[in-house]
């Protein structure tokens, strides 16, 4: 079985080596991209397992580049975490409105990302869309309630 | 009970300073020598006699980083007290992060420069309250402390205790060579004590698999290791630490010859704390115990430090390793304060 394929997207180079590289001891194959607008571009094109992305991202944002996903139904093939900054909640509830899998806030244990990302990658597609929808439904009625936590 | 008088050396100061100081002194009578200037040759010889120096500081006079590396140098920190000029966040942090005994603000009434002298005299630390409010007014210049950098420096201990006391050791080994070789850069020892201190900060976000992992590492852990300079900085850039603190932890493994990491600097891009570190580092690797092979003698080790000039290591500071660890000097260096 050829090993999953993930693409980092995030603006700072020095965490998309740490996420790429952490990814990588676990047995991912990884690619990066440094703004929405690009990873869109490569999401498209390949075919890929999961997607770990920034919110907070220059030309393209992470929240527009959820959209644009959700869109073009290419959410419902692949597994996406985002990265949030620490202070921006409601970001992040918004993300996982828009159909994210899960969220990680930075500073984040860069040991962790892989086990979140590859407990993920381990659901077959119908569980995987369950995640999404209760995660969406959570993160819906959290943000509702305006509680400023995940 | 103690009946000789105490002796207490006055640098710099006037005479209003310490007339009627013997009142104040509630444990003995005082006897005081006064020196003009700490950068007087006979200092440390002078310092060296008693039993407590208070140093004056005076705008007039030396530098006050000068002035405590001079008492360090000495070796009688531990019982100084330093009055200072001014109410600077710089000059009190340098002063107690280099371990001086006591510290008042000029304008502290002679009662309260008593009360110091007294309990340095017992071996205790006084500081004035006005100076210890200002250790805490927040971001002067950083607000960052020294406690800071050793509690940080202490979670790493309990990850990866494995290099036992790594931290401390080369710490005491750096602040050496940069004593002799960056005495122009203006750098603050207490800046350079946390920086060297905190080097390896990144390693807590390391997996556990990899940092203690007993075998070999593969390329990808190897990489994965190699991270450690970026999230070291990313734990400490919320602090407010100088710069030099933040260019210590990045760039303490580029090499001279730019084939180090992450950024792959070569010669003077690779700030100079930096490389200064990275020989103290490479000192403290070979002479220390590990699992792997014998500890290297510490001249053994300084002559292999020398074989690397221009390829691992800058020339420049290779030159002077010999005469700051193995020369006539060497025995008279500050060493870490517990």
């Amino acid at each position: 079985m050829p090993p999953p394929r993930v693409l980092v997207v995030d603006d700072e180079a020095d965490i998309r080596t740490i996420v790429g590289l952490n990814l990588r001891l676990a047995g991912v194959e990884v690619a990066e991209a440094a703004d929405g607008a690009t990873a869109l571009d490569h999401l498209r094109e390949g075919t890929w397992d999961g997607c770990v992305m920034d919110l907070a991202m220059p030309i393209m944002d992470g929240l527009t580049l959820l959209r644009h996903l959700g869109a073009e139904g290419l959410l419902e093939k692949m597994t996406v975490v985002v990265l949030s900054a620490r202070g921006t909640p409601m970001d992040a509830l918004e993300a996982l409105e828009l159909g994210a899998h899960a969220h990680l806030s930075k500073p984040f244990a860069p040991g962790a990302i892989a086990g979140v990302v590859l407990e993920l990658l381990g659901l077959d597609p119908a569980q995987r869309e369950l995640r999404r929808h209760e995660m969406a439904a959570r993160a819906g009625s959290l943000r509702r309630l305006g509680v400023p936590t995940v | 009970m103690e009946t000789r008088a105490l002796r207490v050396l006055m640098v710099g100061g006037d005479r209003s300073l310490w007339v009627g100081l013997s009142s104040m002194v509630s444990s003995r009578s005082v006897e005081v020598v006064t020196l003009g200037s700490i950068t007087a040759p006979d200092f440390a010889t002078a310092a060296a006699e008693m039993d407590v120096v208070v140093v004056v500081l005076s705008r007039a006079d030396t530098d006050p980083f000068t002035a405590i590396r001079a008492i360090r140098d000495a070796g009688v920190h531990r019982r100084t007290v330093v009055v200072a000029h001014d109410d600077a966040q710089r000059t009190a942090a340098a002063a107690l992060g280099s371990g001086i005994g006591g510290y008042l603000l000029r304008g502290a009434t002679p009662e309260r420069l008593g009360h110091a002298i007294d309990t340095v005299a017992a071996g205790g630390a006084f500081l004035d309250p006005p100076a210890a409010a200002i250790l805490h007014r927040g971001n002067e210049q950083s607000g960052w402390t020294m406690s800071a950098a050793r509690a940080l420096s202490a979670a790493l201990e309990m990850k990866d205790s494995y290099t036992g006391g790594h931290a401390e050791r080369v710490t005491s080994l750096a602040l050496r060579l940069a004593r002799v070789a960056l005495l122009d850069a203006a750098l603050p020892d207490v800046a350079l004590e946390a920086a060297f201190l905190l080097h390896d900060v990144g390693k807590i976000g390391i997996p556990e698999s990899i940092l203690i992992k007993p075998g070999p590492l593969t390329e990808t852990e190897r990489r994965v290791m190699e991270t450690h300079p970026m999230l070291g900085e990313r734990i400490v850039s919320p602090l407010g630490y100088p710069a030099c603190v933040i260019e210590v932890i990045r760039h303490h493994h580029e090499r001279w010859d730019g084939r180090g990491y992450p950024d792959r600097l070569a010669g003077h891009d690779i700030p100079a704390a930096a490389r200064v570190f990275a020989i103290a580092d490479s000192l403290d690797a070979m002479t220390s115990l590990r699992a792997y092979r014998r500890p290297v003698s510490f001249p053994d080790a300084v002559a292999e430090i020398v074989t690397k000039a221009g390829t691992q290591f800058d020339p420049e500071l290779c030159a002077l390793v010999e005469q700051t660890f193995l020369g006539p000097t060497a025995g008279r260096v500050l060493q870490i304060p517990a």
